[in-house]
Parts: C-alpha cells; structure tokens; sequence
C-alpha cells in the first residue's frame, strides 16, 4: 500500500533541497541534529513501551474487562464486555500463544503501539512528501506519554489508534478495488474493536472524494468500502460469537449490535469520576492514571498524560488550520498551488503567526490536512455530537493524527534552529516524564512533580 | 564562546544539551529505590488483637531484630520481637517494637479499657534495616506458620493512629 506512487504530490518539502537525493540521502538519513534527534526520541520512546511490560502482574485500569472475556473466548463461554470482539479476540490469540499472563496480555497493545510508529511515519513521508515529516511524525509518536501508555496496557484504545493512521495512510494512495478492499477491510475491523472505530470511514472516504485525476465512479467506491466494512464485521462478529458458544449467524451479530448500541446510547450520565467532556480534552483536564502500584517508599507509576510539548501545539495547531480551511472555503483548500507562491494579500485571521506559515501549509498541503483533520474529526466527533458518557482514551486516534499533522507542519519549517530547538525541547519533556510512562521506580514525590495539576494524579 | 558556537554548529550545540539533559533526568530524575538505612512511610491497619497473634519464625537476625520463634517454630526470648504486617500497599514486612511506640501503647491501652478490638490505621516513619529470607509467619497465635520467601525489615518511629 505504501508503495503505490502514482498520487501526485503535493509540494516539495520547503527546507529541503532541490536536487533528487540518492541512496540513504533519499530516506532522510544524513546524519544531522534533527535525525539524532529523531532517532533519540524513537530509542527511548521504544525502550520505555517495552520496559516492565509484565509489570505489575496484576490488572491494570479497565484491562480487566478485556482479559476476563479473552479468556471467556478461550474457555467457549459468552463475552460479557460491551465492545465488539475483535480486541479481545487479539488478546485472547497471545493469551493462547503465550500463556495467561500480564505480558501476553499487553503484547498485542505493545505491537499495535510498535506498529504506529512505522505507520506514522510512512504516512507523513506520503502526505507532506517529505522524509523529513517522516522522520519527525516517528519521533512524535513514539515520544508521546498517551501513546506509550496505550502501548503498554491491555486495553483497546491503542488498536484503534494504529486503525486511524492506517486508514491515513490507505487515504494516501489512489482510489482502486485494493484501496476499497483494505480500506473495507480496515473499516470492519476497527468498528469491531469499538464502534467510534467507526471514524476510520472519514479520511477513507475523503480519500476517495479528493483524489485528483481519478477516473473512477466515486460514489460506487464509497458505496463498496462500506459493503465490504459490513462484510468484515459481520465476519468478525460471527466468529466470536463462535468461540463464545454462542449462535452465531450473521442475525445473532445484528441482534448483539443493536444491543450493545442501545447499551452505549445510554451511558449519558457523565457519573463517574474519571469521564471529561470532549472539550477538555485540549488541557486535558482528566488523564486516566492507568497504573499506580506503591511499594515500601517507592511509587511505579503509568499516566495517560501525554507529552505536553506535542499536546498543546498539536491541538493548538488543529485548530488553527480548522479555522483556515472554514475561512478559505474546502474548494479552495484543496486547489493546487505553487508551494513557493506569494501569500494573497488578503490571507485573512491567522494566516500566519510568529513567522508560522498556517496559510502556505494549507496551500501546499490542503489534501492531506483535510484527511488527517478529518481523521481526528471524524473520532472526536461522536462524543462531541452526543451526549455519551467521554473519557481522555476516546481521543487517541485523533491525537495520534495530530501528531502526524504537526510532523508535517514542523517538516515544512525552514528555520532550522527552531525545528532543532523545539524537538529538543520533546525530548527533555519525554525524558522527564519517563518515570511515570514506564512504571519506573519512583518517589510520590516525583510523580507529583510531573502531575503537577492535582487533577492529573 | 561565540567561535566556539560557531564552530561547533548552534544545532548541533542544542542537540548536545538536549541528549545530555535527557540522559541526566533519565538517570536522576526518577528517584531511587530506598536503601538500608532509609526512613521511609509506612501506612498499615493493626486490631488490638494483633499484638498477641502476629508471628514470625526464623533463626536469623537482620541487625539485631528476630522472630520470636526460632527456624523449627519454638518460642525464643526476644524483648522487641519482629512481626508480620501487610501494609495498605498489600506488601509483607516485618516491623519490631511497633506495639511499644507511645501513641500505639496509648491506644492499646485505650482499646482495652473499651473491650474494643477497632482496627485502626497506623501511618509512621520506619528505617528500612535490610531483608529476611525464608521465614515463616502466623496471623492467630498458635496457628502454624506460611513459609514465605522474603521480606523488608523495619524499625518504625513517629506512628500516628488514625481511628475511625
């Protein structure tokens, strides 16, 4: 899928040089600050996803939920969780490979996180044409504290995420029976980890609609990336109601959806003490505390804050460009235009900020903002448009493409010193938080220190 | 110094603190594991009842402390025994002369006055003395005891009782 080239691209990398590079040149591998930098980040950011994965041995947070039901798959007995089986299904196949333990139960977690990085950075490389957005988009990923908590705990959010920068990526390539097939593919499956996987459609379809010089019937191509969405689901549906001893035709499936929507369409009481409105999600006012085992004067700690040098202005960012494509209109948005063009005279609010170009982004990369915006849209958008009981988890898939989208925005910087600084300064905060993303062995002083809003521990 | 930035590269001088910064948080910002010696806090539930029934059993000493049993479970004459406790972090230790602090001494007496047998929350400051390996502990007098494989060694001071 990577490797289908035949979109057109969108504009060359403004900081970098003209000349075709070859060899390892050609994948951004020179050595420089900003690789070093990189490379550092995606080391680290690695080593604290695997580090004391096992530990503790005991549940984490919700992971009981899941588990308990990946072995109920296991055993043939009925899943009592209200998602769909797939994320269990993944649990309950390491469980059968590895045995009943904390590590095969967060395996498939720390893959789905491993994975992310990859398809991070292959879709930057892909929206932004640049190795350099790949490089950084990998950094970012992998050195954010949300994304290496859901990487290393056994819940479902983190296999969503790696769906919503599939679904990116697939968004990249042109509009083709594969392209409806694996998008298809895609869509079933992330619908049958939770239904706000739902979302996956959004760039998918946007894909579609914006793909220039495709020749195809639009509508049919939409129309069979869903069918074969249904298709998946139903499939995957039917096969853990199997396992589970339970009937299992393509009925049985319909039947347990409309059960367990009616389940969710209810949770609307905003009760319990960890939910946050989708709003505050920008703070965040309420990361989840996914883990906190205390020990004779020690703490091990794992926070779903994230890494508040990418948080801020990647919402920050999203924003800005949200209100640029309202402004300018999505025709114009997705008009071709010189990279190099001189701004319009009249580029309206927010065009640019402290020598940050929102408008030359938007304009040499219109398309791909509009998929991965839409992306992170299309998952927050549920819970903005209902009144479903939030928590912080339900952003992860459009936080991680907001981390794309920023990658991107960093990339087209050409003031170097300032791209070095600030992935220096992602650095510093992600070696500083460490401690409280990889259960380390600390002091409640420390975890204090880092949480330093009390609504954060 | 402004050669020597120049020389150096502004980038790459960033890129050198930010590494070295990193690598310094990474190996000190984190904390430390306590060591012997280490005051450290301690919270844990006691009942009066736990004064005469906790027990441990072994023959080794971990500075000076012992069980008030020997390896094969006989009685030994030990003034300030060690005895089992799980903290309210579910964790085994092993702590002599808690029930002979003052403000423990000040609730037993007060529990036993009552005929209260109240379990109530200790909080305290504890040194950590050091690790007893291969031991046995009992929660009834009398009862046998559970082999168990280690746990951390203290010595509490400064308890504060919280009754409910």
């Amino acid at each position: 899928m990577a490797a289908e080239t035949d979109d057109e691209p969108d504009a060359p990398d403004r900081a970098a040089p003209t000349v075709r590079r070859r060899g390892a040149a050609r994948f951004g591998l020179e050595l420089s600050p900003l690789l070093v930098l990189c490379a550092a980040m995606c080391a680290l950011g690695v080593w604290l996803r695997i580090h004391a994965l096992a530990f503790p041995s005991e549940f984490l947070f919700d992971e009981h939920h899941f588990v308990e039901n990946a072995r109920n798959y296991l055993s043939g007995k009925p899943d009592l969780n209200d998602h769909p089986p797939l994320g269990k299904l993944l649990q309950a196949l390491s469980i059968a490979a590895l045995g009943d333990h904390s590590f095969a139960w967060r395996l498939p977690s720390l893959l789905c996180g491993l994975a992310a990085i990859a398809i991070a950075g292959l879709a930057a490389r892909r929206l932004f044409e640049s190795p350099r957005a790949a490089w950084i988009a990998a950094a970012f990923v992998t050195a954010d504290g949300f994304l290496i908590g859901y990487s290393r705990a056994a819940l479902l959010d983190g296999y969503l995420a790696l769906c919503s920068l599939l679904a990116v990526l697939l968004a990249t390539t042109r509009p083709s029976l594969r392209y409806v097939l694996l998008g298809g593919l895609l869509a079933g499956s992330a619908l049958s980890i939770k239904f706000s996987g739902v979302a996956v459609f959004v760039p998918l379809v946007i894909g579609i609609v914006t793909a220039r010089g495709f020749q195809g019937r639009r509508e049919s191509s939409a129309l069979g990336l869903l069918g074969t969405a249904v298709v998946v689901y139903l499939g995957l549906y039917c096969l853990g109601l199997s396992l589970a001893g339970q009937p299992s035709s393509p009925v049985a499936a319909l039947n347990e959806t409309k059960r367990l929507y009616t389940h969710h369409a209810a949770l609307t009481e905003m009760k319990n003490a960890l939910v946050s409105g989708w709003v505050s999600w920008a703070l965040p006012t309420k990361p989840i505390m996914i883990g906190y085992v205390e020990r004779l004067g020690t703490v091990r700690a794992l926070t779903s804050l994230g890494n508040l040098a990418l948080w801020w202005p990647g919402v920050a960012l999203a924003l800005v460009l949200c209100w640029r494509v309202l402004y300018r209109g999505l025709r114009a948005t997705l008009r071709e235009r010189k990279p190099e063009a001189a701004p319009a005279a009249n580029a309206g609010p927010l065009a640019s900020f402290a020598g940050l170009d929102f408008s030359g982004f938007l304009e040499a990369h219109g398309r791909a903002a509009l998929i991965v915006l839409g992306g992170a849209i299309g998952f927050v958008a549920p819970w903005a448009i209902s009144h479903r009981d939030s928590y912080i988890y339900h952003f992860l898939p459009s936080y991680v493409l907001l981390l794309v989208l920023l990658a991107g925005f960093v990339a087209r910087e050409a003031r170097n010193t300032l791209v070095v600084s600030f992935l220096a300064l992602v650095l510093v905060v992600l070696a500083f938080y460490a401690p409280v993303w990889s259960m380390f062995e600390t002091s409640a002083r420390a975890v204090n220190l880092r949480l330093f809003l009390p609504v954060w521990r | 110094m402004t050669s020597f930035v120049q020389r150096i590269g502004r980038d790459w001088l960033i890129t050198g603190g930010a590494l070295a910064l990193s690598a310094l948080l990474l190996a000190l910002g984190g904390g430390r594991a306590p060591s012997k010696g280490d005051r450290i806090p301690v919270a844990l539930t006691i009942i009066p009842a736990d004064e005469k029934n906790l027990g441990c059993s072994s023959s080794a000493e971990v500075a000076g402390l012992r069980c008030a049993f020997d390896g094969e479970g006989k009685p030994v004459a030990v003034t300030h025994p060690l005895r089992p406790f799980v903290t309210l972090g579910r964790e085994l230790v092993l702590i002599s002369n808690l029930f002979e602090l003052d403000s423990v001494e000040d609730f037993l007496a007060r529990a036993r006055k009552k005929r209260s047998n109240e379990r109530v929350t200790l909080r305290c400051q504890a040194e950590l003395l050091g690790t007893l390996r291969d031991f046995g502990v009992h929660w009834q007098a009398g009862d046998p005891f559970e082999k168990t494989k280690s746990a951390s060694v203290l010595r509490a001071s400064e308890c504060r009782v919280e009754e409910r």
